[in-house]
């Protein structure tokens, strides 16, 4: 099965490379199709928590994408209240099935620090980032010390 | 995965050059350059004074020096490492990936029905590349190749305005357009297979001197093969139909059969595409082919009607009520008017 030896490759090449942004990589042992994780970003609001993603590899991964949705709640314009995120790397339609994990996790944690409005799932939030900054931050920052984990301390 | 010590001969030249710029970046970039014809990604694993070390992951493109160290290329799909004779290079653009993952990648798209020509798995790839049929031929089991030639002559025809599907669910033969000025114009076709005659553009039986009834027609059923008929069965329930007034698409996937356009605000109903604008009442549900097929309860219906009723008596209760007030404002508002545009008649002081 490629998706098992690809995402067994995935995983010690992630561990291995000790990526500052993406920590507490757990694995289901009965399927290694699971994958959760932290993702710590590094810029405000954010940088004050961290937060739980769930990565669901399909069967025939690589050749579909995976599917990444946030256990933990954000307060950000990219992230619905249902944790659904709007990544067009891993989109149906643009999806190549060189892409690995580690490229998806980057572009996460890019997408995390740097919200794009233009094309939000929260409309609300989209609307209240372009036009309020100083209030999306506030109500960022209180949302996250409220929701996000606990960032790993090392 | 093979680990490569910064003497060995082989990629790691590529980055003294740029070992300066190289050694800003944090640790474990991911980096990918070219040398000698060789692309490859890898991350930066180790610093040395003068440079770094490259933990590589893949290379592809056959060196034109001798693999001394490891005969072994990676092949960016499963991750795997095997000789290059296990490998299989797309001719556009030189990427290499080994025979069975770039086999299970071209099958996979075949069965999902692609939608486009198939491009190199990687996003990386420096030239777009694009799979040509004799390659993937050789690649997959005759009926699947078979299954790849009928999508891409469907996706043909269907970008074709010269050609065009016979409707007829039992036949679906391609018919050949009059090549007219503008093929886009609507036209008498006869299928040469079962002498059917029909519009080319509502694909309906042909209406000599009339316009067009095409938004009965679910834009599903331009589609031909399998797709077609499967909605052919049921074509009162195609979620997608368009606007009757603006031709926009609209998908209808919960709530009643009053229909409202987003584009251009005109009422209809779902079913018969008829103009609900004037048909506040919803007295269109209540007889006809549509009788009851509204999708709200009967209760609901009279409590809409009460209050359209309503609100048209109490508009009605409130004129009745001004009535005589505004008959004596109006010659008052007359008359101050007639006054203001003498006053503007006035030639304007140059």
């Amino acid at each position: 099965m490629t998706s098992a030896r690809r995402l067994t490759r995935e995983i010690q090449d992630i561990r291995d490379s000790g990526i500052k942004n993406f920590r507490i990589i757990q694995v289901d042992e009965s399927n290694i199709l699971n994958w959760q994780g932290l993702i710590v970003p590094d810029c405000p609001p954010y940088d004050k928590g961290a937060f739980r993603i769930e990565i669901i590899f399909p069967a025939e991964y690589p050749f579909k994408p995976p599917k990444i949705t946030f256990k933990t709640k954000i307060y950000h314009p990219n992230i619905d209240e249902k944790g659904q995120v709007c990544l067009p790397i891993i989109s149906v339609e643009n999806w190549k099935p060189a892409t690995k994990t580690c490229q998806v996790i980057q572009c996460l944690v890019a997408m995390v620090n740097m919200p794009q409005p233009e094309h939000p799932l929260r409309a609300d939030l989209a609307e209240e980032y372009t036009k309020d900054r100083v209030k999306f931050m506030k109500n960022a920052e209180e949302f996250t010390k409220k929701h996000s984990e606990k960032r790993p301390v090392d | 995965m093979s680990w490569h010590h910064p003497d060995n001969k082989l990629p790691f030249k590529l980055f003294y050059e740029f070992s300066s710029y190289i050694k800003e970046l944090p640790h474990h970039s991911v980096l990918s350059g070219e040398r000698d014809g060789w692309w490859m990604d890898g991350w930066m694993d180790a610093r040395h004074f003068d440079s770094v070390a490259v933990k590589m992951t893949t290379a592809r493109y056959r060196p034109t020096w001798e693999l001394a160290v490891d005969p072994l290329v990676s092949c960016k799909l499963c991750l795997g490492e095997f000789p290059l004779e296990q490998m299989t290079t797309i001719t556009q653009c030189q990427c290499v990936f080994c025979t069975l993952c770039l086999k299970q990648y071209v099958e996979l798209l075949i069965k999902d029905g692609l939608e486009t020509a198939i491009s190199c798995p990687d996003s990386a790839c420096p030239k777009r590349g694009h799979l040509q049929e004799n390659e993937i031929e050789c690649m997959v089991a005759t009926e699947m190749m078979q299954r790849y030639k009928k999508l891409q002559f469907e996706r043909e025809v269907l970008l074709d305005p010269c050609r065009t599907w016979c409707p007829s669910s039992t036949c679906q033969a391609v018919c050949q357009l009059k090549e007219a000025d503008s093929p886009a114009l609507p036209q008498l076709v006869q299928c040469a297979v079962c002498a059917l005659e029909f519009c080319s553009a509502c694909k309906a039986n042909w209406h000599p001197g009339q316009a067009c009834q095409e938004n009965n027609l679910p834009i599903t059923s331009f589609l031909p093969g399998e797709n077609s008929s499967f909605y052919k069965n049921e074509e009162d329930d195609a979620p997608i139909k368009r606007c009757p007034k603006c031709k926009v698409y609209i998908e209808r996937d919960e709530g009643c059969a009053q229909m409202m356009c987003k584009n251009c605000k005109h009422a209809f109903c779902w079913y018969c595409l008829e103009s609900l604008d004037d048909d506040f009442l919803l007295i269109h549900y209540d007889k006809g082919p549509c009788r009851n097929k509204l999708g709200h309860s009967r209760a609901s219906v009279i409590w809409h009607r009460t209050q359209v009723v309503g609100i048209f008596a109490g508009f009605g209760l409130l004129l009745l009520v001004a009535s005589p007030f505004l008959l004596l404002a109006t010659p008052i508002v007359l008359c101050c008017k007639c006054k203001c545009s003498k006053g503007d008649d006035d030639p304007l002081p140059t």
